[in-house]
This record gives structure tokens, sequence and C-alpha cells, in this order.
């Protein structure tokens, strides 16, 4: 199919980070299948608003784009979710996307029995933070953005960045201990 | 600065994301502070947890579907600018009804000659989800309840058929009005996502059926049989509307 200048120099700068778009995606509407749709919708919007891409950062523009996209996603099923009797539903998939998640990784069988119980741990407790926590710490420790790349892509000021990611820390340290001593009692 | 004023600022230094000044201010409140330096090692080992394990990788396909969804978005971009003036005019009357919103579809109602269609179906499509009262008059995946309510209120018979084995549930149907017109429209849920279907009869003069298209973040999918012509609309990727189509 045709291609022109304009997309071909738009994939070049955007494909690559395909990655890190679904990753964040799947933390932040917590489903694989809804994760590829905001992906897939967030790809056909910064190409259809990629004359106002100017900056150096494309890693950070696009984000912002997947960000919004994701949060558009989970208002409208919110919406949905007010029409129809929901909740089975929504619990199912929550423990579907955790185990989807922990296996969607490379390495070893034996390695990813070993390491999962831990990990479990910590990813669930991330996946149950309140979404504007869990942005941040999925934004700073998992994509390795700056703090004055992720103000730009939450729209915030660095200063509630700051603060942001320390309550963050904080409450998953706290959710941990709790888990982890409900494990030493058993 | 005391312990209330670090507070904020802990993770920052952890991070190294302070400026110099206030890093040095930051490394003397913690040289004598011991719970702040307890609240640092804390927070260093959960983010240190997160960090280390290993992030989802891109399921396959997802980035040959994007590619494939680009080009169409490039090759559309494409055409309507090979088209001559007409769709000029076109595409400016869409970008003032976008612009207008919502209430513009209120308001035009359905006295208004310049709604194509496909602003119809998307205005309906949207106003059935606003108010989930409005989404069904007859909530029912059975025919045999469905089709009843339909007696006497359209001229044509419509199928009504629930796909929940293959993943499209059939959550029930409504009136609704599309060019004027009485239609029927049935409601399908996959997932988290609704599909409107509407339905009405083939009248001599109508345009034929046109390609898939795009419109505010919906896909439209269209096509016709039995002397019907079906219009189906949602949010859902256009590879599981065609399925749907191809059901029905």
């Amino acid at each position: 199919m045709w291609a022109g200048v304009k997309l071909k120099r738009f994939e070049r700068l955007m494909l690559p980070h395909m990655g890190a778009a679904f990753n964040v995606a799947n933390w932040l509407v917590r489903n694989e299948e809804d994760a590829k749709d905001a992906v897939q919708e967030a790809y056909l919007q910064a190409y259809r608003s990629f004359a106002t891409y100017s900056d150096n950062n494309s890693r950070a523009w696009l984000l912002t784009i997947v960000r919004r996209t994701c949060f558009r996603t989970l208002r409208s099923h919110s919406r949905f979710q007010n029409v129809i009797a929901f909740d089975e539903a929504l619990h199912s998939t929550d423990a579907e996307s955790t185990q989807t998640r922990l296996s969607a990784r490379d390495g070893s069988p034996e390695e990813a029995l070993l390491a999962q119980s831990e990990e479990a741990m910590v990813w669930v407790a991330l996946e149950e933070l309140p979404s504007i926590f869990r942005e941040v710490v999925v934004l700073r420790d998992i994509e390795e953005f700056s703090y004055q790349e992720i103000a730009q892509i939450i729209d915030a000021p660095i200063g509630t960045v700051m603060s942001r990611l320390t309550r963050a820390r904080q409450r998953l340290r706290a959710v941990l201990s709790a888990r982890s001593d409900e494990r030493n009692q058993l | 600065m005391n312990c209330e004023q670090a507070k904020d600022y802990l993770s920052a230094f952890l991070d190294n994301e302070l400026p110099a000044d206030e890093r040095l201010v930051m490394q003397e409140h913690l040289a004598s502070c011991a719970s702040c330096n307890e609240e640092i090692a804390s927070m260093r080992s959960v983010s240190g947890a997160i960090r280390s394990s290993e992030r989802a990788v891109v399921p396959d396909g997802l980035h040959d579907r994007v590619r494939q969804g680009l080009r169409d978005e490039a090759q559309s971009e494409r055409n309507s600018r090979l088209r001559p003036w007409g769709s000029l005019v076109a595409a400016s009357l869409f970008s003032a009804m976008v612009s207008a919103g919502l209430t513009w579809a209120y308001l035009a109602g359905p006295g208004s000659q310049a709604s194509t269609v496909v602003d119809q179906i998307v205005s309906a499509h949207v106003r059935s989800l606003i108010v989930k009262e409005n989404l069904t008059h007859v909530a029912s995946s059975q025919s045999h309840e469905v089709k009843p309510w339909f007696t006497g209120k359209l001229d044509f018979a419509p199928q009504f058929r629930d796909f929940a084995a293959q993943g499209f549930t059939l959550v029930g149907a409504r009136l609704d009005y599309i060019q004027h017109r009485p239609v029927a429209a049935l409601v399908y849920r996959r997932r988290k996502h609704v599909v409107n279907v509407f339905v009405w009869a083939d009248v001599a003069g109508s345009r034929p059926p046109g390609k898939p298209t795009s419109r505010r973040g919906y896909k439209l999918l269209t096509w016709a049989g039995s002397g019907l012509i079906y219009w189906a609309i949602s949010d859902l990727n256009m590879n599981e509307l065609q399925q749907l189509r191809s059901l029905m």
C-alpha cells in the first residue's frame, strides 16, 4: 500500500515505543484486549495530530496520547457499566489480567514460577493502587521516564509528581507489609 | 528542613531528581533523621522490586495491526486530498458538526437536512449510551421475547439472534429513528463494548452500502441483505465488528 514521507517519518519515530505504549496501557486499563485497542487508537490519534509534534521527545509525546486514550476508554466503560450489571465480569477480569501479565514475559518456566510469588505480590499491590498513583509508579519505575517527562505526560506540575510518587510508594509498601504479615501468620 | 517538609521530596531524592541545592538540604536532614532514612530505604526496596520485574511483551499481531491501521489512515488521507472540492465541503461540514458537539445532535433533531446517515447513526449510538434506560426498550437475549415487542411498530421483520456462544451477547433492542424513519436497533455486548446494529427496510432508491468507516472514534460497518440495510457501530475494533457481521 502507498506509504508516503509523513507515514515513514511517523513510523520511524513512534513505532519503537510500542512496548512502552502497550505496557502503560495495560497497567492503566488492566485488561490486555482493551490495552491492545487503546494502543491501536492512540497510534491513530498520534498520526492524525502528528503536525503538532515538535519537540525532541517522541516517547513522552506518544505516551501522553496513550494515557489520554486509556482514560477515555475507562470513562466510557464505566458509563456502560452503569447500564448492565458487570461486577462478576469485572472481578474475573482483574484476576485474569494479573495472570496474563505474569505470563506475558520471556524467561524459562522454572524462573517464572520461582519469581512469581514474590513478584505477583508486588504486581497485585501495584494493580490495586488507585490509577493516579499507579500511573506515576509505572511511568517511573517501569518505563523510567524523568520527573520532567512524567509531569508532561500526566499534565501536572513537577512538585505533584514528587509528592505523588512518594505517597504511591508508601502505599505500596504498606500493602506489601500487610500481605507478608498475613503470609507469615499462616 | 524538618520531616514534615522533607516528606514530599523523599522520592525525588531517591531518584536523583532533586536540584543540587535542595539535595544538599535533604542530605543534611537525613544525616540526623532515622525515620526519614527508614522511609527512603523502604521506598527504595519497593521501587527496586517493581523495577527488577520484567515488563509485558507486546502481544503477537499488535505491531502488524497498528501498522495496518496507520496505512489505512494514510491512504484515506491521501484519497481525501485527491478528491475534488466536494470532499472539502463535506470535510468542513463534518468538522463544524464535531465542534458543535452532542448539543447539535439534540437541537437539530429529525428535521435537519444537513446531517448524513453516518452522523445520525453516531448520534443515535451515543444517545443510547448516555442514559441507561435509553439503551433498550426490550431487554432480553431471547428472540421470542424481543420480536413481539416490535409488532406494529415496524413494517419489516428483522431477526433477533443471540450470539453469546461466539462472544456477542444480545442485550436487547429498541426502536430508534434514522432519517425520519423508524428503525430497529439491536444491541449487542462484546466484553465491555456496546455494539448497536441499526436495521431498516431497503427502500428503492437507497444508496448502496458504503465502505467501513470511522467517525469520532467509533467504527461503522454497513451491509445489505434480504431487503434490509444494516449499520453496525461500536468503539470495538473493525476486525471484531466484521466478525459480528459474518454472524448476522
